[in-house]
C-alpha cells in the first residue's frame, strides 16, 4: 500500500513506457519521489512475450522485462495490484479510495484488446491474448482442449497460433482480411508466412469473421460470417489492441482513438503526459497520428516523456511502424508503408531468392518509405535508418540483390555514418 | 568512453579482427582449438570490403542505444562500462535489434542459441581482441571525445 500520498512523479502502467520513463527520471533525478501504480499484480515483464510462456517455452518469472532489484536500485515506489480509477485536481485516485497527489503525472496505460460485440463470449473457453494473466488461464484450460480457433490473423493471432500449435493443439486462424498479417506483410510476405503454417498444420480460413459463438457451459463450436460452423473447444479473441483511453477521458484529456499528445509528450493537460499503446504518434511516412502500438516506440515514447517530466525538453524522433518477428523458424521484419495499393507515387523493388527469402522496398521518388524482409533480415536497421533520414539516392535495388553494407550506400548516405566509425 | 575505431588508410581486409573475435569468445581462448574443435561461433562484427578500401564495423555503443530501447524482453543493455551487451540467456532471437541498429552491427547466431551476436568490447581483457592483434594497427580503441568542448 502507498507509503505517501504525495510524488514528484507518478507513473501509471508498469510496462514498456512506464519503465522507460522511470528510467529517464532517474537519470536526470535520482531524489524525487517516484512511483508506478498497475492494476497488473507482477513485476514488470514483457507482454510480447506471453506467447513464449504459452507455448511453454519460458517460465512466467522469466518474462520479466528488468532484474528482480529494479524498483529498489532506482529508488521506485511499486504499487502493483493497484488500480487507478479517476484523475482530478492534480491527484490520482485508486480503486481503494486512496488519493496520490503527483506534480508530474505519466500515462502508460497500453492497450485494451479489441473484443467485437458476439453472443457467448462469457463461455469457458473464451480468451483474449494480450495479458500474462490471460496466458496463464489459457495455459490452465489446456488438459480441456483439443482442437482451438484463434480470432484474428495478426501478430497477436499468428503469435498465439503458434505457441497452441507448440502445446500440440489443433489450431484454425479466421482473419478477416484476405491474408494473414495483412497490416504487417505484403502479399507475398504473408504468402509466405501462410505456408510456414500450412507447413506446421496450422489452418487458416480468411476473408471471414466470426459471427456466433455456441455451448453450453463451455464454447463448443463457433459459427463464421459465411454460415460455415468451426468445432473447438478453446476460442482465442486477437483481433487488436486499442489504446486504453478510459483513466485519461476522466482527466477531460484529448483523445482521438488514442490520447492525443504532442512531440514532447505531452497530454492537453499541463503536468501530465502519455505514452505507449494508449497514445496517438506522429507516423512521420504517413504523415498523420495514429496509435503504433509497438514496443521500441512505447519505450521511445516513454523515455521522452520521463526525461520532460524531470525538466528537460526532449523530442520524440521521427517514428513509424516497425515490427520485427519470427515465425515456426521464418524471421520477417518490416516497417513503414508496405505496399503500394497501387498508389501513383509509389513504386517498389524487390528480389526473391531462394525459398524463403524476400525482400521489398517501398519508394516514393528517391526515398525510403517502406521495407518487408523475409527469411533474410540481416542488417535491416540500415533500411530503417535510411527511411527516417529520409535519405535520398538511387541505386536502391542494387542493396536488396547484394549484400546490404555501409560501404555500398552512395557516399552521401553513409558518409557521416563511416566517419564516425573511423580515425585519420 | 573508450571504443573501437577503423584507420581505413591502414585495413588491408586480412580478417584477422575477425578470427581473435572468434578466439577470444571461445571456449578454450585459442585459435586452432576454437575453429578445429569448437562450435564455431561467429565474429560478432564484419568486415566490409568495396574495392581497395576495406575497414572494421563493430558496435558503435551508443550512447542512445535503440537496439536497448527495443528490445522487448530486456536482455539488451548496458553494462557497467557503458558497453551495450546481450544477454544470451534472456534474448528471445526476436530480431528486434538488428531492425533498430542504423549500422547493422548486430547479428544472427543462428547455429547457436537462435540469439543474437555484437561486440561486447571484451569485457574480460584490458583491450578488445580485434584491436590487440591487428596486424597494420589498423584499429584503435580510443575515447575520440577527449579533448572536445563537449563529450
Amino acid at each position: 500500500m502507498a507509503r505517501n500520498s504525495r510524488y514528484d512523479y507518478l507513473i501509471v502502467g508498469n510496462s514498456a513506457a512506464g519503465i522507460a520513463a522511470a528510467e529517464s527520471i532517474r537519470e536526470l533525478d535520482g531524489v524525487g519521489s517516484l512511483a508506478i501504480v498497475s492494476d497488473e499484480p507482477y513485476h514488470a515483464y514483457s507482454r510480447p512475450l506471453i506467447s513464449h510462456y504459452l507455448a511453454g517455452d519460458k517460465s512466467a518469472k522469466s518474462l520479466n522485462y528488468r532484474e528482480n532489484d529494479f524498483y529498489g536500485k532506482l529508488t521506485i515506489e511499486p504499487m502493483l495490484g493497484t488500480k487507478a480509477v479517476k484523475i482530478s485536481d492534480g491527484a490520482l485516485d485508486l480503486e481503494s479510495g486512496k488519493r496520490l497527489f503527483f506534480k508530474k503525472l505519466l500515462l502508460a496505460t497500453g492497450g485494451k484488446p479489441f473484443i467485437p460485440p458476439l453472443k457467448g463470449l462469457s463461455l469457458k473457453g473464451v480468451y483474449s491474448f494480450t495479458k500474462l494473466a490471460d496466458a496463464r488461464a489459457i495455459s490452465e484450460d489446456l488438459k480441456f482442449c483439443r482442437k482451438a480457433v484463434v480470432l484474428g490473423g495478426g501478430l497477436i493471432g499468428i503469435k498465439a497460433a503458434e505457441a497452441l500449435r507448440e502445446r500440440g493443439i489443433d489450431v484454425t486462424v479466421v482473419e478477416l482480411a484476405g491474408r494473414v498479417l495483412s497490416l504487417v506483410l505484403d502479399a507475398k510476405g504473408s504468402a509466405m508466412v501462410e505456408k510456414s503454417l500450412r507447413d506446421r498444420r496450422v489452418k487458416m480460413i480468411t476473408g471471414k469473421t466470426i459471427q456466433e459463438i455456441k455451448g453450453e457451459t463451455r464454447v463448443e463450436s463457433v459459427i463464421l460470417t459465411d454460415g460455415t460452423s468451426l468445432e473447438c473447444d478453446l476460442l482465442l479473441v486477437a483481433i487488436g489492441v486499442v489504446p486504453n483511453t478510459d483513466l485519461a477521458k476522466t482527466a477531460g484529456l484529448k483523445t482521438r482513438s488514442g490520447i492525443v499528445v504532442n512531440g514532447r509528450m505531452e497530454s492537453s493537460a499541463n503536468s501530465i503526459y502519455a505514452a505507449g499503446d494508449a497514445v496517438e504518434l506522429m507516423d512521420f511516412v504517413l504523415g498523420r497520428r495514429r496509435p503504433i502500438p509497438v514496443l521500441p516506440l512505447a519505450y521511445l515514447g516513454g523515455r521522452v516523456a520521463g526525461a520532460n517530466m524531470a525538466g528537460a525538453r526532449w523530442k520524440i524522433p521521427h517514428v513509424t511502424s516497425l515490427n520485427s518477428a519470427v515465425f515456426f523458424g521464418l524471421p520477417v521484419a518490416s516497417a513503414g508503408i508496405v505496399s503500394t495499393d497501387g498508389s501513383p507515387e509509389l513504386n517498389e523493388v524487390s528480389v526473391k531468392r531462394e525459398p524463403g527469402c524476400y525482400k521489398k522496398l517501398v519508394l516514393n521518388g528517391d526515398r525510403l518509405v517502406g521495407f518487408v524482409l523475409v527469411g533474410d533480415i540481416d542488417r535491416g536497421g540500415i533500411f530503417l535508418d535510411l527511411m527516417r533520414k529520409s535519405v535520398e539516392m538511387k541505386g536502391w535495388k542494387k542493396l536488396i540483390c547484394n549484400e546490404l553494407t555501409l560501404i555500398s550506400l552512395p557516399a552521401s548516405a553513409a558518409k557521416e555514418k563511416i566517419a564516425e566509425m573511423c580515425v585519420p | 568512453m573508450k571504443r573501437i575505431y577503423a584507420k581505413r588508410d591502414y585495413c588491408i581486409g586480412c580478417r584477422l579482427c575477425e578470427v581473435h573475435c572468434v578466439a577470444a569468445h571461445s571456449h578454450s581462448k585459442d585459435i586452432v582449438k576454437a575453429y578445429k574443435f569448437e562450435r564455431k561461433n561467429q565474429p560478432r562484427f564484419r568486415i566490409e570490403e568495396s574495392g581497395a578500401v576495406s575497414f572494421a564495423v563493430q558496435c558503435r555503443h551508443c550512447d542512445e542505444p535503440f537496439c536497448v530501447y527495443s528490445c522487448i524482453s530486456g536482455a539488451m543493455s548496458v553494462d557497467g562500462n557503458g558497453a551495450v551487451v546481450n544477454d544470451p540467456e534472456r534474448c528471445v532471437g526476436c530480431w528486434t535489434c538488428i531492425l533498430a541498429c542504423p549500422y547493422g552491427a548486430i547479428s544472427r547466431d543462428e547455429a547457436g542459441g537462435k540469439i543474437v551476436s555484437k561486440c561486447d568490447l571484451c569485457a574480460e581483457r584490458a583491450m578488445p581482441a580485434c584491436v590487440e592483434n591487428c596486424p597494420n594497427e589498423a584499429l584503435v580503441y580510443a575515447d575520440v571525445t577527449v579533448g572536445k568542448a563537449d563529450g
